[in-house]
């Protein structure tokens, strides 16, 4: 009872939500489960291929860091190799030991020195003192006086690189003691002064160093280029330099890179977003027109249905199509409308008979009620008169029905008798059967003496819907039962004088039994229990 | 009570070490030296120094000058990088009663030198580097004063020298530096000015450079028939070598300039140089006179302060013998100008007259417009004897 209570409180629901359209009802419900499909099919998918996402991000990433860190260690070696290889070139050398003139060969090879495309750098030559000698790059090139460089490089003899420059334009310093063959020392040192940026900003330009990844190289603890992009916290990915010749290796050089999967997944987010919100439009499109096409039979049919209920039988059958379930729901229909057919034919028949066999027994139940000698009246609970037969029009000394009826009889019934009427009325129509004399004075003044029954006349729903009073005409009877009441007292009277005798007669019968017995002789009557003789 | 007297004990001995010190000091007149005394071959460095040393200890025991004051060689070691030369003359520069500097071998040092000296006004005495601009600086007052060789003076002895040895075609190696190029354009100058004699071919090359022979090929191939060399020590004992290791026919005669014998270059070439005709310019040679009282006596100081014991083995002989006699007359000029003061020593330089010095008589050494003690007359052809002693080439 309950679940039948839930679907019609559902089906109302979604019947005021969708109105009575089945194919809307289908099409939502299609849109609904293909929206959950979607939405259980975009959910794995999401994970997957979000993992496939970090996945292919963390190996891209450790690709990457492997290609930035080699291509940084290439270009960084090479340089050092460049400048390691420049500083024992006899021309540096030769230039340290010279002097005035020694421009014509030594910026022409300073100046032969060739970085790859965009890089910029300056290359100096410069003396035991940091002063420059000549300059590759720089016309008035400064002087490199840094204690640490000059100590390094001309009181040990070793190479020396620094990070000069602050973020984002830092630059390496790299500087080779020259070697001068007569003395075996140290006597200048070549400088080379590189804009890191250029090379950075060429790995990350390799790596796809745009925003979507986060770069930063540091050296030890101190950050020095950065491509901008906004530190990632998860997923980064340190590449150290472990083949950074010396001196580069003493810098700590690290690769920090970071992948931004916020973009792709950003991406795979709208993606998903828009694949759906398609889907959802091409299933809606869809559901429906496949609804309206799948329900276009069941309208057909209700079509059927509402003809039979306007006009009867439809004059033709459901056109039966396909072998789906509504295909079978067009059988079925028309077997049930050749079945509805063949019944409507039955009970028109059957109607028939009936119809007749009631006239016949309505005639029947006229004649006998026109006929019957008492009057037969139905009263409504005004006591109006809503039909009578005829010995009852004449008993109120009516002329014809339509005289009286729809009229209340109360004005017919005498005044002595009007309350008794209308209380036995109102009995009747709280389902009593009731019996009343009364007097009732006709339509001419003839006084009448009445004997009513009357019943409730109920409906089919067993309502009362109106007094059946049967009324007999006992104004001769009272008489003759008045005459015979004078008759029977008279012979009550007679009675009461005999039984008194021959009660006397017992009880002297008893009397002389006694004295009989007393007499010691058998009693001479014999009398039975209750004084009677026997 | 005691510690405060021990206070006072050596705040007294402090002042009287600074007033000593300071007494010491204003007692003494000082000569610089920068020169390559961190070079490893280079042997003309200890030669000036000592030809330096020998002279300051005749005048010194001679009573010094001023009256008495004495003179002090402070050295600076230049390694033969002009940079250094040029802070070390700065440093001495700094030195109070330092009157003048001489500077070393090298060429390039000296002419960085050259605008120091002139704007500090610190005369410069050269007894070795030949380039002639390092005189001929344009600067006036000239505080350069040289007594030595000359490159234009060298490249006519060693042509000369060439000539005389039949080779009209000559081919030039030098260095790639302002001597070498001061040498090339004295050739240049020398052939233009002499077309008996044809430069075929000129060859640069780099200080420490490891082979030459190619260069000396290129040369040969060239048609030259002599080799025109400058070069110092190194460079020249490994062309010796070179050219040693060759058939005898292809070995050409080398024709030096006097750089190398700023080491010790027997030595360095060893047996070869002997196998190559190979002859050096030179301005003085101690065997031209040997048994003189002045070389005897150079010797025996030379014994008493360096343990030097025969001429042979006077390393770099010219070197000792330029700054001997410059030293003598950097002495006479202080005399002259009466006191330390730099610019009245450099002028009295000029003053000078008469000195009668180790390798010849100065009339007057330096004059306002000569700043050369030297003169081409006293350039010669100079070769090595198997001892090692440089020896002068008569011409026949």
């Amino acid at each position: 009872m309950t679940d039948k209570q839930n679907i019609k409180t559902s089906s109302g629901y979604f019947g005021r939500l969708f109105g009575a359209s089945i194919s809307t009802r289908i099409a939502f419900a299609s849109v609904c489960i293909v929206m959950l499909i979607a939405l259980l099919i975009g959910s794995v998918s999401h994970i997957f291929i979000r993992s496939y996402i970090m996945e292919r991000s963390a190996v891209a990433m450790e690709h990457n860091a492997a290609f930035a860190r080699q291509r940084l260690e290439y270009s960084l070696n090479a340089i050092i190799h460049d400048v390691s290889s420049m500083s024992g070139n006899l021309i540096l050398s030769n230039a340290l030991v010279d002097s005035q003139g020694r421009d014509i060969y030594i910026l022409p090879f300073l100046k032969g020195y060739k970085m790859p495309e965009g890089i910029t750098f300056a290359l100096t030559l410069c003396d035991f003192q940091g002063m420059p000698i000549a300059s590759g790059t720089k016309d008035n090139p400064p002087p490199y006086k840094k204690p640490e460089m000059l100590k390094q490089t001309l009181s040990k003899g070793l190479p020396y690189t620094e990070i000069t420059g602050d973020p984002p334009n830092p630059n390496l310093l790299i500087a080779y003691p020259v070697f001068y063959g007569a003395t075996n020392k140290p006597e200048g040192i070549i400088v080379m002064e590189i804009c890191l940026k250029d090379i950075f900003d060429r790995m990350a330009s390799t790596i796809g160093g745009d925003t979507r990844r986060s770069i930063r190289i540091t050296s030890g603890d101190a950050l020095i280029w950065t491509n901008g992009a906004e530190k990632e916290k998860n997923s980064v990915m340190i590449a150290k330099m472990p083949n950074l010749k010396e001196p580069l290796k003493g810098l700590n050089l690290r690769i920090e890179l970071a992948e931004r999967h916020a973009i792709p997944l950003r991406n795979l987010y709208v993606s998903f977003i828009v694949i759906g919100i398609l889907t959802l439009a091409l299933t809606i499109i869809l559901s429906r027109a496949i609804a309206v096409r799948l329900t276009k039979r069941l309208v057909d049919l209700s079509e059927i249905a509402d003809r039979i209920t306007e006009s009867g039988l439809p004059d033709r059958t459901v056109k039966v199509e396909g072998s789906d379930e509504i295909g079978k729901l067009a059988s079925a229909l028309n077997r049930m409308l050749e079945k509805l057919k063949a019944s409507h034919d039955d009970l028109e028949r059957l109607v028939g008979e009936r119809t007749s066999a009631l006239k016949e027994r309505e005639n029947f139940l006229r004649t006998i009620i026109e006929t019957e000698p008492e009057c037969v009246k139905l009263l409504n609970p005004d006591c109006a008169l809503l039909t009578m037969n005829s010995a009852g029009l004449s008993m109120i000394e009516a002329d014809s029905l339509e005289q009286v009826k729809g009229k209340s009889i109360l004005p017919l019934v005498a005044p002595d008798y009007v309350e008794a009427f209308k209380r036995h009325v109102e009995d009747v129509f709280h389902g009593r059967h009731v019996t009343l004399e009364f007097e009732i004075i006709g339509l001419k003044g003839t006084r009448r003496r009445l004997d009513m029954h009357a019943v409730p006349l109920c409906n089919s729903s067993n309502e009362i819907i109106a007094l059946l009073g049967i009324t007999r005409d006992i104004t001769h009877r009272k008489k003759t039962e008045e005459k015979l009441k004078d008759y029977i007292q008279e012979i009550e009277r007679f009675n009461r004088l005999a039984v008194g005798r021959e009660e006397r007669m017992i009880e002297l019968k008893k009397e002389i039994n006694e004295l009989l017995q007393s007499m010691g002789k058998e009693e001479k009557y014999k009398i039975a229990e209750g004084g009677k003789e026997v | 009570m005691k510690k405060t007297v021990s206070i006072l004990i050596t705040v007294m001995l402090a002042c009287f070490c600074i007033l000593n010190i300071s007494f010491a000091a204003d007692n003494i007149i000082y000569i610089g030296l920068d020169a390559e005394f961190g070079h490893a071959t280079s042997t003309s460095d200890d030669a000036i120094k000592r030809g330096i040393l020998i002279a300051i200890d005749e005048i010194n025991r001679a009573g010094g000058v001023l009256g008495g004051k004495k003179l002090e060689l402070i050295e600076k070691d230049n390694r033969s990088v002009p940079a250094r030369g040029v802070q070390n003359t700065k440093d001495l520069a700094d030195v109070k009663n330092l009157v003048a500097v001489f500077c070393g071998k090298f060429t390039p040092v000296v002419l960085e030198t050259i605008p120091v000296i002139h704007q500090i006004g610190l005369p410069l005495l050269d007894p070795w580097a030949a380039h002639d601009k390092i005189i001929d600086n344009g600067y006036s007052p000239n505080y350069a004063f040289r007594l030595g060789l000359r490159d234009s003076w060298a490249i006519a002895a060693m042509m000369r020298h060439a000539e005389k040895k039949g080779a009209k075609r000559v081919g030039m190696l030098t260095p790639i530096t302002s001597w070498g190029r001061g040498n090339h354009e004295a050739a240049q100058k020398y052939a233009a000015a002499n077309p008996q004699i044809t430069i075929t071919n000129v060859q640069w090359y780099s200080w420490g450079e490891k082979t030459l022979i190619d260069k000396y090929n290129a040369l040969r191939k060239s048609g030259a028939e002599a080799v025109i060399l400058i070069a110092n020590e190194g460079e020249g004992s490994l062309l010796v070598r070179e050219v040693a290791s060759l058939p005898e026919k292809e070995r050409l005669p080398i024709i030096s300039h006097w750089g190398i014998s700023g080491g010790d270059f027997p030595a360095l070439t060893g047996t070869a140089l002997q196998k190559v005709d190979f002859s050096v310019v030179q301005t003085y040679s101690f065997f031209d006179a040997p048994e003189s009282e002045k070389v005897k006596k150079i010797l025996s100081i030379a014994k008493r302060l360096f343990n030097i014991k025969e001429l042979k083995d006077i390393k770099s002989p010219v070197g000792l013998a330029h700054a001997y006699d410059l030293t003598h007359i950097l002495a006479r000029a202080i005399n002259i100008a009466g006191s330390g003061d730099r610019k009245a020593v450099r002028n009295a330089i000029e003053q000078v007259k008469d000195y009668d010095g180790l390798i010849k008589f100065y009339k007057q050494p330096f004059t306002d417009a000569r700043h050369e003690a030297l003169s081409p007359d006293d350039v010669f052809m100079a070769k090595f004897r198997a001892d090692g002693a440089i020896i002068r080439i008569y011409d026949r």
